[in-house]
């Protein structure tokens, strides 16, 4: 380990370091991420842009420890994903993008089960549950079986799941698809609380109005690589988010 | 026809197609080994009908023995028939998918019936068409039994179809009240598993004793009687019978007739009127559940993933029937297993061998229910990701499944050694013992099941969330299973006479743990590693 990284990795400011991230799959001839390099600092919203195929759902599995990954290193908290993953782990709540659940659990049986497993006490968990299935709308539903839920509750379930434990990292993968507005608001307020107790946020999103007026920074992955990264606070930036990602990944669809 | 004919070549590629390794070589050996397998179980079939016919010739119950069979053959046609038309044709994953396109649901129809029918008609070939030929040679039937035999068979096929698409709309109704019944549900396959094993395994016992003593052993002249009466009753399949040997050959002929065109016409009317709509709600009403009003509660991260394991297989009656069923009837079955070995060894080697028997009848049965850890990571389908963003370690999540699968296992064998020493099959001693053995043996195969999972999982779920086609490795356990239950049960016959029964119950033990230690290291070396290269894309 090069002592640069160990010295990002135990400086408190960043929650997610990726260094020279390098992931192939089984068979595939070519680098799905390619020497991906970022760090998150704590409090800050970061978007992460693609065109579908980009990687952007590969580095999220890697980031969560779903894939494992060829070369590089990854550390939430300061704990590496390959060493210390336990600890890793117990430090991101992940929202995938196909809000997968067990559907024959009861929305209130699957969110005490994550709970259980991330060893969230009863008063937390109970406090927790309350404001974000009030938050969320959807308290009528918590005792039903999750296999009648609609795809926006079910969605909303993998929310409160991922938010259980009061994650630092909070990861979601196209986290506004399928939600009605007032659920994407609510989304988005959570995602400002959130950073403002001082976590992190990280989502990937084809929306890049949304990521213009939310993020803090954001990242524009094309072909597995990291071709610009951008800070939004910096002036004109915001404005021109959507011209500086269209001529990225059109440059390179052309070539 | 167009629309009908691309539809089953698609229907048929959905279920056939893309299955080869990719190596020549295992393909060939594949079907060769699946050929003798069943080219084995045939011979076996068809020797048993042949002495299942003789015994019933011999006491002038040829008659009886057609109705009864084309009885038992429409009953099994029929039920499979509407779990088929139910499963195929009302809640095919692609329905939703094909209403979207522009092809009539007359065609949709059509071509799913097409490849039930094509299944009817090999069971009919292969199944039906050898007993009633065994029958007619046996019975020395005339040309007339020869000439009607297609008309019956085309029957056989026709009656069931129409009468399962008559009855499946209502048994899928009724299965929707029932679906969140879990424990009734349950209690009820049990019931039936155990009650149908027992009569399956009466009969067996009847033909053995024939063919050991070829006295009237099966039936006492109480039974013949009703029997015959019952026979008379038993409509359309009487018709049917009567039709083949002359009895009231035209009357039959016609009555058969209308019957067989009644119901037919009655199914084809009510798929015209009701098939669209029918599989509309289902789509529509796929999302049926339950409520339960629970408190929150915490437990160990053990604890809870041990309960939503038991849940995820409690709530599914697919997963349910498979493990918990076949567990809770095990006893049952071991006992009659136990009672018809006991008979056929007596009179061979002596009553000696009955320990060893009782083992690897144990055995089987473990084989049967273990065999479901072999899908315990496959299991998890979609929801596998889950199981690598927890913070718990892949091996305590293996561990926990381990022994939830350990702990129904050994619950269902130490009931067994219980109820074969209630019946004093086996000392108390003895019958533990073989629990003991069976149990380390247990751990063996449950530990070697799960290791095939883990290095080759697969994650073919269907809507439901449920595995939707069989697992490679589950037939893999099934037959390494199988395998060790022979030469447990073989070991053991020889080694009672040469070493007596404790000793060679002893050696077995020892290399039971053996197996044991030797599966379980293979599981855990290696485990994290192997589990973590695990991913769906």
């Amino acid at each position: 380990m090069s002592e640069s990284i160990e010295k990002i990795a135990n400086d408190e400011e960043y929650l997610l370091v990726i260094r020279h991230l390098k992931k192939r799959y089984l068979n595939a001839n070519r680098y799905s991420i390619n020497d991906l390099t970022l760090e998150l600092k704590a409090g800050e919203i970061f978007g992460f842009l693609g065109q579908n195929g980009a990687g952007k759902s590969t580095t999220i599995k890697c980031i969560t420890g779903i894939h494992p990954y060829d070369e590089g290193e990854i550390k939430i908290c300061g704990h590496d994903m390959k060493t210390d993953s336990i600890e890793a782990k117990k430090n991101i709540g992940y929202v995938p993008d196909n809000h997968s659940v067990y559907e024959k659990l009861t929305g209130r049986e699957y969110i005490n089960y994550i709970a259980d497993l991330y060893d969230v006490s009863l008063e937390d968990r109970e406090a927790r549950m309350e404001r974000y299935l009030k938050m969320f709308k959807i308290s009528f539903a918590v005792d039903r079986q999750i296999k009648g839920y609609s795809h926006g509750m079910k969605q909303k379930i993998c929310i409160i799941a991922a938010l259980i434990h009061n994650p630092r990292l909070w990861v979601l993968d196209e986290p506004m698809v399928g939600l009605d507005p007032q659920s994407m608001f609510d989304i988005i307020d959570e995602m400002k609380a959130h950073t403002a107790a001082g976590n992190t946020v990280f989502f990937s999103s084809h929306n890049i109005d949304l990521v213009s007026k939310l993020c803090d920074r954001v990242a524009i992955i094309h072909d597995g690589e990291l071709k610009r990264l951008i800070d939004l606070h910096e002036e004109g930036n915001r404005e021109s988010l959507e011209q500086v990602f269209r001529s990225l990944t059109m440059a390179e669809n052309k070539a | 026809m167009k629309e009908f004919l691309t539809l089953f070549r698609l229907e048929m590629k959905s279920r056939y197609g893309a299955r080869g390794t990719g190596k020549p070589f295992l393909t060939v050996l594949k079907v060769f080994v699946a050929l003798v397998l069943v080219g084995l179980v045939y011979a076996a079939y068809i020797f048993g009908v042949k002495q299942l016919v003789s015994m019933f010739y011999l006491y002038g119950m040829g008659n009886e023995f057609l109705i009864l069979f084309i009885a038992f053959s429409l009953l099994i046609l029929t039920l499979f028939g509407i779990s088929s038309v139910i499963k195929n044709l009302f809640r095919s994953g692609d329905n939703e998918l094909l209403m979207r396109f522009p092809v009539s649901p007359q065609a949709v129809f059509a071509s799913k019936i097409s490849v039930f029918i094509l299944y009817q008609i090999i069971f009919t070939l292969f199944i039906e068409l050898p007993v009633f030929i065994i029958f007619g040679m046996t019975t020395g039937q005339g040309w007339t039994y020869y000439a009607l035999l297609p008309v019956v068979l085309v029957f056989c096929i026709l009656l069931p179809l129409s009468v399962a698409n008559l009855l499946a709309i209502p048994v899928m109704q009724i299965g929707a009240r029932l679906k969140n019944m879990f424990t009734l549900t349950l209690i009820v396959s049990v019931a039936m598993v155990a009650a149908g094993f027992a009569i399956y395994m009466s009969v067996i016992q009847g033909v053995v004793n024939y063919m050991k003593e070829e006295a009237m052993s099966f039936f006492s002249r109480e039974t013949m009687g009703i029997v015959s009466e019952a026979a008379k009753y038993i409509y359309p399949s009487n018709w049917f019978a009567y039709m083949l040997i002359g009895e009231w050959r035209v009357g039959a002929s016609l009555l058969s007739l209308l019957v067989v065109a009644i119901f037919a016409t009655g199914a084809f009317f009510l798929n015209k009127k009701w098939y669209l709509p029918t599989i509309l709600r289902d789509i529509e009403g796929n999302g049926t559940t339950f409520t339960i009003v629970t408190k929150n509660k915490k437990r160990s991260a053990t604890r809870a993933t041990f309960r939503r394991e038991f849940l995820d297989i409690f709530r599914s009656s697919n997963y349910s029937f498979q493990y918990l069923c076949m567990a809770v009837a095990a006893p049952v079955m071991v006992y009659n297993c136990n009672k018809l070995a006991a008979t056929m060894g007596e009179n061979t080697i002596g009553a000696v061998i009955v320990p060893a028997l009782a083992l690897m009848v144990m055995l089987i049965f473990c084989a049967i229910i273990l065999s479901f850890a072999a899908s315990s990571v496959s299991r998890e389908g979609d929801n596998f990701y889950l199981t690598k963003i927890v913070p718990v370690s892949y091996r305590t999540q293996v561990l926990i499944k381990i022994a939830l699968y350990m702990a129904v296992s050994t619950a269902s064998l130490l009931v067994t050694a219980l109820v074969m020493f209630l019946t004093k099959q086996l000392s108390a001693a003895y019958a533990f013992s073989a629990a003991g053995i069976a149990i380390l043996v247990s751990i063996a195969v449950t530990a070697f099941a799960v290791r095939l999972d883990t290095t080759r999982p697969q994650f073919a779920v269907g809507g439901d969330g449920e595995l939707s086609v069989g697992n490679v490795s589950t037939f893999v356990v099934l037959f390494v299973g199988f395998a060790i239950s022979v030469v447990y049960g073989l070991f053991g016959m020889v080694g009672i006479f040469l070493w007596g029964l404790t000793k060679t119950f002893l050696i077995l033990a020892g290399v039971s743990l053996l197996l044991a230690v030797a599966a379980v290291l293979w599981l855990m070396i290696g485990l994290d590693k192997r589990y973590e290269r695990i991913s769906q894309r």
